[in-house]
C-alpha cells in the first residue's frame, strides 16, 4: 500500500477506521514515515484543545435567565393541552387570577405576587387572541356550506364569552390599542356566533373580516404579548 | 390546576437554561470568536428552543438539540454579517472570517486569554470560512458525528466531512511555522 494522505489521515483521526481506506490502520502500525505524520497532525490538532475560553461571570446563570424569562411567558399549549377544552382552561385560569380573590379574606395558599398574575392573564390573553385569529382564518376559508358552520360558531361564542370575563382586568390593565383590537375581534366574533347560515352571510362575515385587516392586527397584538 | 402547571413548565425551562447556559456559550463562542457575541447567541438558542419546544421529539438529549441550534444561530449570525459587510464592501465570498470580525474592544475577560496560544490559534481559525469553522467546532470539541454535523447545518454528508477536512487543513497550514519552532 502506498503511504497515507493526509485526507486518509484525517479521516483515521476524526472518524477512526470505518471512513479510512481499508488498510489504513494496518499501514499506521508498520510505516514509520506515515506514523511521524500521524503524530505530527495529532499534535497540531491536540492544540486546538488547550485553547481557553472566557469563563462568563459567576451571575451568568442568572442573567440569561433574567434575559430569557419575559419571553418564556406562554407556553406551547396548543399541542401539549389539546384534549382540554380552551375554554374551561381560560375561565378557570381568570377565575383563580381575578374573581375567587376577595381582598378581605385570609387566602390559605400562598397568594399569587402582582407579577405573576398580569404573566398569567397576558398569557391568557395572547392564548385567547391566538384562537381569535385560528377561527377568523377558517371563517375566512369556509365554502359557502352552512354544515361546516355549527361547529365554528360554537367556538365564536365560546371566545365572546371568554373576553367578557376577561372585561374586567382588560379594562384595567390593558394598552388601549390591545383593547381596541380585542373589542374589534369581539364584534366580528359576535356576528359569526349569530350568522345565519345563508351562504349570502357566510360571504358577507368574510368580507367584514379581509376589512380593515383585522386578522393582521389580531396578529401583531397576539406577537407582542408573547 | 393549568396555571401552575404552565408555571411548573416554565420553572423546568428556567433550570434547563442555567443548566445549558455555560456549555452553549462555550460553543458559541468558539464558532464566534466573540465573548458578546456568544452572549446574544445563547439568549437567542433559549428563545429559539422556548418557542420550538413542540418540535422536539426526545430523539436527541435536550442538549445535543439545544447545541443544535446554538451552532445554527452562530453560523447564521456570522453569515449576515458577512453579507452585510459584502453588501457595503463588495466582499468575496471565500474571504476568510479573520477580515469580517467586528471591530469591537476586547473585554475583560478577553484581554485575560491574550497568552501565546490564544495568539497563535485564533488568527489560525480566523481563516477559517463560517462554514468550516462551525463544522470544525462541532467535529472538534462537541465530538459531534459527521450526520449529524450535516443534518444541525443542514447540509450533505459530503459537503459537511469536506468543511471539516478543509478547516483541519487549513489549520494544520497556518500552524506550520509553530510546529516546525517546536520540533
Ligand atoms: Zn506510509
Amino acid at each position: 500500500m502506498n503511504h497515507l494522505s493526509e485526507e486518509d489521515l484525517i479521516l483515521l483521526y476524526y472518524y477512526g477506521e470505518s471512513d479510512a481506506p481499508e488498510g489504513a490502520s494496518e499501514h499506521l502500525r508498520t510505516c514509520t514515515e506515515c506514523n511521524q505524520a500521524n503524530a505530527a497532525l495529532h499534535a497540531s490538532m491536540e492544540m486546538f484543545d488547550t485553547l481557553p475560553v472566557p469563563e462568563p461571570r459567576p451571575s451568568f446563570e442568572a442573567e440569561m435567565w433574567a434575559r430569557v424569562a419575559p419571553a418564556a411567558v406562554a407556553p406551547r399549549r396548543r399541542s401539549r393541552w389539546a384534549w382540554l377544552p380552551a375554554f374551561a382552561i381560560t375561565a378557570a385560569l381568570i377565575a383563580a387570577v381575578i374573581l375567587v380573590r376577595p381582598p378581605s379574606q385570609p387566602v390559605a395558599a400562598a397568594p399569587l405576587t402582582d407579577e405573576a398574575r398580569q404573566r398569567i392573564l397576558t398569557m391568557t390573553l395572547a392564548d385567547h387572541l391566538d384562537r381569535t385569529q385560528m377561527l377568523l382564518t377558517e371563517f375566512e376559508n369556509t365554502a359557502d356550506n352552512p354544515t361546516d358552520l355549527e361547529p365554528l360558531q360554537a367556538r365564536a361564542q365560546d371566545l365572546v364569552d371568554e373576553s367578557r370575563l376577561m372585561r374586567q382586568w382588560l379594562e384595567k390593565g390593558t394598552q388601549p390599542n390591545t383593547l381596541a383590537v380585542v373589542d374589534e375581534a369581539d364584534r366580528i366574533l359576535t356576528e359569526a356566533a349569530n350568522a345565519g347560515g345563508h351562504p349570502e352571510d357566510l360571504r358577507m362575515l368574510r368580507e367584514r373580516i379581509g376589512a380593515d385587516s383585522l386578522l393582521f392586527k389580531v396578529r401583531v397584538v397576539e406577537a407582542n404579548l408573547r | 390546576m393549568n396555571g401552575t402547571e404552565a408555571i411548573t413548565s416554565r420553572e423546568e425551562f428556567q433550570a434547563l437554561v442555567e443548566r445549558h447556559a455555560r456549555p452553549l456559550f462555550r460553543l458559541a463562542y468558539r464558532i464566534t470568536g466573540s465573548d458578546t457575541d456568544a452572549e446574544d447567541l445563547v439568549q437567542e438558542t433559549f428563545l429559539k428552543a422556548w418557542r420550538q419546544i413542540a418540535k422536539f421529539d426526545g430523539r436527541a438529549s435536550f442538549g445535543t438539540w439545544l447545541h443544535r441550534i446554538c451552532a445554527n444561530c452562530s453560523l447564521d449570525l456570522l453569515r449576515s454579517r458577512r453579507r452585510r459587510q459584502d453588501a457595503d464592501s463588495g466582499g468575496d465570498e471565500d474571504e476568510p472570517m479573520i477580515n469580517r470580525l467586528p471591530a469591537t474592544s476586547p473585554s475583560p475577560e478577553r484581554l485575560a486569554l491574550s497568552d501565546e496560544i490564544t495568539r497563535t490559534l485564533e488568527p489560525a481559525l480566523a481563516e477559517l470560512t463560517e462554514m468550516e469553522r462551525t463544522a470544525f467546532v462541532l467535529r472538534h470539541y462537541d465530538g459531534m458525528a459527521i450526520e449529524e454535523i450535516a443534518v444541525t447545518l443542514g447540509v450533505q454528508t459530503g459537503a459537511a466531512k469536506h468543511s471539516v477536512f478543509r478547516a483541519v487543513q487549513k489549520l494544520r497550514r497556518a500552524l506550520e511555522p509553530v510546529a516546525r519552532t517546536n520540533v
